[in-house]
C-alpha cells in the first residue's frame, strides 16, 4: 500500500455506450488532504468518483487507491473508501431511523444474522456524535430529518466503517449554511486524523478555506492543484464556458460563477 | 365452532391464511421498501399465462398431464428474472415501464391461451379468482415449503435486502452483491406469488401480499415494525375474511381484500394526522 497518495489517476477514459464521459484525466491526490472536484453539470464529476470506486468500468487508463489498482483490488479498495452518495439517490419511504441507517452499514459488513454488540452500538453513537447530529434526531425516521441532518447521517454511516478515504458526492446540495460549516469543519478534523477527503461540489466558495486541492473538470481535466492556482478566471471560464470572476481575499479565492446549482 | 374447525377445507384455509400472512410480512414489506409493488401484479399475471399454457399443452396432448402450477412457476420466474435483467441494464425509473410491458404481454398470452382451451378454461379461471376453501393438501404442502424457505431467507439476508432498497449505489460501494440479492428477492417474490394463486387468485394476490405491508409502512416507526404490523394486518384481513365468507357464503379472498383495503385507508388517515 502506498501511504503517500490516496488516489492516483492515469490517463482515464470513460465511455457510456458511444458517449465519452471522461477523457484523458490524470492527477494524484496526496494523503491526507481535502480535494474538491468541480465543474458544470455533465462534466463527469460523479463518473470520476464512481470510477475511483470501480462502480463504472473505464476502457482506458488506471486508477490506484493507496497504491492498489482498483481493477485488481476492488474488494480491498471498497473497504478503504467510505462513500456518501448524492442524497436524492437514497430512498426515503423506508422507515429507517437515523441510528438504524448507521447501524445497518456496520451490520451488513459483519455478515448475516450477526447481533449488534455493545461495541457496535457505541461506535454508532460515536459516529452520530462526531457529525454533530442532535440527539433528538437519532430516533427520527430518516425522511423526517432536515437536509443537513440527512447528510450528517450519511456521513456518520460512512465513517462508522473507519475508512482511510472519504468520498462525498455533492454533500452540500440542499444543506443550510450552518450545517455546511459544521460538516466542513468535521471533515477538516478527519483530515487531521489521517483521512483523505474527496468532495464533488458545484459551489466551492463556502468551503474553500478548508480545501487543499481543486480538480476542475469538464469531461477533460481543465486544471488540478492548489485552489489559488486552479481557481483563475481563465480556468473557470474554460470549464464553465461563461465569463467567471474571481475575488482573492488573503489566502482564499472566491469564484463568482453563473451556473452554481448550490 | 369445533365442528367448523374440524372441517378439513376450513382448517386448510386457516393454515393457508397464516402462511400467507408470513409471506406478506416478509416479501410484501421488502417489495414496498424496493418501491416495486407493481411487480407482484405483473408476476401474478405472468404466472396466470403460464398456467393457461400448461392447461393448453395438456389439452392438446403436447405435454400430457402438465401441472398448471408448474407452468405458472416457470412463467412467473421467467418474468421476474426478465424484469430484473432489463431493469438492471436501464435506469431505475424505468422499471415501472418494464413491468407494465411484461404485464401487458402476460395478460395477452393468458387471454390467448384461455380462449384456446375452451371448456378447460374453468381451470384457469380458478387461478384468476382463487378460493381459499378449495385448497388441496398438495397446495398446502407447496405453500408450507415456499413460505418457510421465503421467511428463512428473508430473515437471513434481511439487512442486506433493506440496505440495497435504501441505497443501492451505497450498497455497491460497500461491496455488497447487489445483483445477487436483487435476483434472490425476485425469485422469492415469483415463487410466493405462484403458491398464493390458487388460494387468493391472480387479481387479489396483489391485495394480500402488498396492501398489509403498505398499510404497515404508513404508520411503523422502523423496518421491524413494518414486518410485525403487516403480519398482523394480513392475519386480521385473512381470518376475518374467511369468517365473514363462511357466514355470508361469499368468496373469502374478496372479503379479505376489502378488509385489507379498509385497514390501508385507516393507516393512511392515521399517518396524515
Amino acid at each position: 500500500m502506498n501511504e503517500k497518495l490516496a488516489v492516483m489517476v492515469n490517463n482515464l477514459h470513460v465511455k457510456y455506450n458511444d458517449y465519452l464521459a471522461l477523457e484523458n484525466v490524470s492527477f494524484s491526490v496526496p494523503h491526507p488532504s481535502i480535494t474538491v472536484i468541480m465543474g458544470p453539470n455533465g462534466a463527469g464529476k460523479t463518473t470520476l468518483v464512481k470510477s475511483i470506486l470501480h462502480l463504472v468500468d473505464f476502457y482506458k487508463g488506471d486508477i490506484f487507491v493507496f497504491g492498489l489498482n482498483v481493477r485488481e483490488h476492488e474488494k480491498k479498495i471498497r473497504n478503504l473508501i467510505g462513500y456518501v452518495p448524492q442524497r436524492e439517490k437514497v430512498t426515503e419511504h423506508i422507515p429507517l431511523r437515523a441510528r438504524d441507517v448507521v447501524l445497518l452499514a456496520k451490520m451488513v459488513k459483519t455478515g448475516p444474522l450477526s447481533i449488534p454488540t455493545k461495541r457496535d452500538m457505541l461506535e454508532v453513537k460515536d459516529a452520530l456524535e462526531k457529525v454533530l447530529l442532535p440527539k433528538s434526531a437519532w430516533n427520527k425516521r430518516f425522511n423526517e430529518l432536515s437536509g443537513g441532518q440527512k447528510q450528517k447521517v450519511l456521513i456518520a454511516r460512512a465513517i462508522v466503517l473507519k475508512p482511510k478515504l472519504l468520498i462525498l458526492d455533492e454533500p452540500f446540495s440542499g444543506v443550510d449554511t450552518v450545517s455546511q460549516r459544521e460538516i466542513m469543519s468535521f471533515l477538516s478534523s478527519l483530515k487531521k486524523k489521517g483521512i483523505s477527503i474527496i468532495i464533488v461540489a458545484h459551489d466551492i466558495n463556502p468551503i474553500v478555506e478548508h480545501v487543499d486541492y481543486v480538480l476542475l473538470l469538464n469531461k477533460k481535466m481543465i486544471a488540478f492543484g492548489k485552489p489559488r492556482s486552479v481557481l483563475t478566471e481563465e480556468n473557470l471560464s474554460r470549464a464553465y464556458g461563461i465569463k467567471v470572476h474571481v475575488i482573492v481575499r488573503g489566502e482564499a479565492c472566491y469564484a463568482i460563477i453563473g451556473d452554481r446549482h448550490a | 365452532m369445533l365442528e367448523i374447525l374440524s372441517n378439513p377445507f376450513i382448517m386448510r384455509a386457516i393454515i393457508a391464511v397464516i402462511l400467507i400472512a408470513f409471506v406478506s410480512s416478509s416479501i410484501g414489506s421488502l417489495t414496498i421498501f424496493r418501491g416495486q409493488s407493481f411487480l407482484v401484479a405483473g408476476i401474478a399475471h405472468g404466472a396466470l399465462a403460464g398456467a393457461a399454457l400448461a392447461i393448453f399443452l395438456d389439452y392438446y396432448g403436447i405435454i400430457p398431464g402438465m401441472n398448471p402450477i408448474l407452468g405458472a412457476a416457470l412463467f412467473g420466474l421467467a418474468m421476474a428474472l426478465g424484469i430484473g435483467y432489463f431493469s438492471s441494464r436501464d435506469s431505475r425509473e424505468k422499471i415501472d415501464i418494464i413491468i407494465g410491458i411484461s404485464f401487458a404481454l402476460a395478460m395477452s398470452l393468458a387471454i390467448l391461451f384461455i380462449s384456446m382451451i375452451r371448456e378447460y378454461a374453468v381451470q384457469a379461471w380458478g387461478l384468476i379468482m382463487g378460493d381459499l376453501l378449495l385448497l388441496t393438501s398438495v397446495d398446502l404442502v407447496l405453500l408450507i415449503i415456499i413460505s418457510s424457505v421465503t421467511v428463512f431467507l428473508v430473515t437471513l439476508f434481511y439487512r442486506e435486502f433493506v440496505f440495497i432498497s435504501f441505497d443501492e449505489e451505497g450498497a455497491y460501494a460497500l461491496g455488497l452483491r447487489v445483483m445477487l440479492y436483487n435476483y434472490l428477492l425476485l425469485v422469492l417474490t415469483a415463487l410466493s406469488v405462484v403458491v398464493l394463486l390458487k388460494g387468493v387468485g391472480a387479481i387479489l394476490v396483489y391485495v394480500m401480499l402488498i396492501i398489509p405491508a403498505a398499510a404497515a409502512n404508513n404508520i411503523a416507526s422502523n423496518t421491524s415494525n413494518v414486518m410485525i404490523l403487516s403480519l398482523v394486518f394480513a392475519l386480521i384481513s385473512g381470518l376475518l375474511g374467511l369468517a365473514v365468507s363462511l357466514v355470508l357464503n361469499v368468496a373469502p379472498s374478496a372479503i379479505a381484500g376489502l378488509i385489507a383495503t379498509i385497514i390501508y385507508i385507516i393507516t393512511l388517515a392515521a399517518r396524515r394526522r
